[in-house]
């Protein structure tokens, strides 16, 4: 689903990702990590299109996204779901606007989105809070709304950029035991995290990252 | 085919309820916006009205053109017949009909202080006069002109006078008001599209953020503007709209002031002045263009997502 071809990297004369070669099947699930300034960002930057390689080809769902036109990014963010650091909520507007943004974007009927946005609060266990504005949220809360806008698309891809990065272990724990859930119903997922404490307990893929090098595959 | 229409149809009818939403959040700024733009237009919409209301009060050309040819005093009755009928005989002439001067002494003397005035002549003063009906291509500028000029180079002629020479001169301080009145409006209108294009700007700088995050998700660049021209779009009706109001108010005004100057030059017509529906169509409609070709301005160039 996800292919990495000798993929370069650079920003400003410093490599953040180096010939990197990588493949995540469908259906697949990896966590990748690695120190802070590794390459991980990027990688999934990579993914969604948001940063173009300097070398190498990325391959999402058998396309080759570098040779995509401008015109063309947002249809492939549509098939991706990605989850942010600071989950980067709309703070203007209540849970449920929020979450359905992406259909909103997509076009979805009105009937539907709000099935669609009420099922994924409630995967997300938030189902009852859509009236409420995000800043009234815990931190956990809002990091699960933002999950919940990344599937309420129901994405090819689901991707995360460091997820549990302000909540402490046993929210940390539960947001990881989401995504895998999530890949179980389907979804190719990739979790960017530096806690390998964490991670290594939950029996899935982890690629580490190394100044921009493939360190490890287990 | 229809899905698309229906999906394209939706995304605009979310744009429009999202736009007005955040004009019902902040209800002073988008006041004061709206006003600043009916004002920029409203001037130079009073204007152009008031010119519009001259010209309809004007009557034109609905007062036959006339040219008096006033012949040197004292001009034998056989020489006067004789210049008529030479006058006649000339192109672009389609009537003649001749004053003597013993006429115009007699109709003088009914008038008491002209009468006793020239009861101090020993002699008859007043000139015979042949007044000249033009034909349809001679009664008006440059026709018009032309021919007066022609009969008053003909030898026992001393001057001529058209009965329209006033009018003539109100037309060219129209003429002057038009192009002031042009230009300024080219002005104004200007300003409408620069103040537009800039709130565009400061607007979509103060909501990068958001934009960003749209584009994250998945949202195109027409996606993310779309509620920036309606936007402008809101702007640019309602400032339009008031606009015509205050014109329509304002012509009401101007009117009565246009048919007392006309009065002033014997002008007893008048023709129904611009209608209220129209001065209203046009502001609004005017104001609705400016402000989309103020946003497009300010939105061809950008690019909101990443």
């Amino acid at each position: 689903m996800i292919q990495l071809h000798k993929v370069v990297k650079r920003f400003r004369g410093e490599t953040a990702l180096a010939e990197i070669d990588f493949d995540l099947g469908d259906g697949e699930m990896a966590f990748l990590t690695g120190h802070s300034g590794a390459g991980k960002s990027t990688l999934l930057r990579l993914v969604a299109a948001i940063e173009r390689p300097d070398f190498g080809r990325v391959f999402v769902n058998g396309r080759d996204i570098t040779r995509l036109k401008r015109s063309q990014i947002p249809y492939l963010r549509r098939r991706i779901g990605f989850v942010f650091q600071n989950h980067r909520l709309l703070f203007d507007r209540t849970v449920f606007d929020n979450v359905a943004l992406p259909l909103r974007i997509g076009g979805a009927g009105r009937v539907d989105a709000g099935k669609r946005v009420r099922a994924a609060l409630d995967k997300v266990g938030l189902l009852g809070r859509e009236a409420l504005n995000p800043a009234a949220l815990s931190a956990g809360q809002q990091q699960r709304v933002g999950i919940a806008r990344a599937i309420v698309n129901r994405p090819l891809i689901l991707l995360a950029d460091e997820p549990t990065g302000n909540l402490d272990p046993e929210l940390s724990l539960e947001i990881m035991e989401l995504f895998g859930e999530f890949n179980r119903a389907g979804a190719t997922t990739l979790v960017a995290s530096h806690d390998l404490a964490l991670i290594r307990g939950l029996g899935h893929r982890v690629v580490t990252l190394d100044n921009g090098h493939l360190a490890a595959d287990a | 085919m229809f899905a698309t229409l229906r999906l394209y149809l939706d995304s605009h009818r979310l744009a429009m309820a999202e736009t007005l939403a955040r004009f019902a959040k902040a209800p002073l700024a988008s006041a004061l916006t709206v006003s600043l733009i009916a004002v920029a237009l409203a001037l130079p919409a009073i204007a152009l009205n008031a010119l519009h209301h001259t010209g309809a009060l004007l009557p034109d050309h609905s007062i036959p053109a006339k040219i008096s040819v006033y012949l040197r005093p004292q001009t034998a009755d056989a020489d006067v017949r004789r210049l008529a009928e030479e006058i006649a005989g000339i192109e672009g002439v389609s009537r003649v009909s001749v004053i003597r001067a013993e006429e115009s002494l007699r109709a003088f003397r009914q008038q008491r202080d002209i009468g006793d005035m020239l009861a101090l002549f020993d002699s008859n003063p007043l000139p015979a006069v042949v007044e000249v009906a033009p034909d349809g291509h001679h009664d008006r500028d440059p026709g018009l002109n032309l021919l007066s000029a022609r009969l008053r180079n003909l030898a026992g002629v001393d001057r001529t006078e058209t009965n329209v020479a006033w009018l003539r001169r109100l037309d060219a301080i129209i003429a002057l008001a038009q192009t002031t009145v042009h230009l300024l409006a080219l002005l104004f209108a200007a300003v409408v599209l620069l103040v537009i294009a800039a709130i565009i700007r400061s607007e979509t700088e103060s909501r990068r953020d958001e934009m960003e995050i749209l584009g994250l998700l998945g949202a195109g660049e027409a996606f993310i503007k779309r509620p920036f021209f309606y936007t402008a779009l809101c702007y640019g009706l309602g400032g339009g709209l008031l606009a015509g109001l205050v014109s329509v108010l304002a012509g009401a005004v101007i009117d009565e002031r246009l048919r007392q100057l006309l009065a002033l030059y014997d002008n007893a017509l008048s023709r129904d002045v611009a209608s209220w529906p129209r001065v209203l169509l046009y502001t609004t409609g005017a104001g609705g263009a400016l402000c989309l070709a103020g946003a497009w301005l300010s939105l061809r160039k950008e690019r909101l997502s990443r």
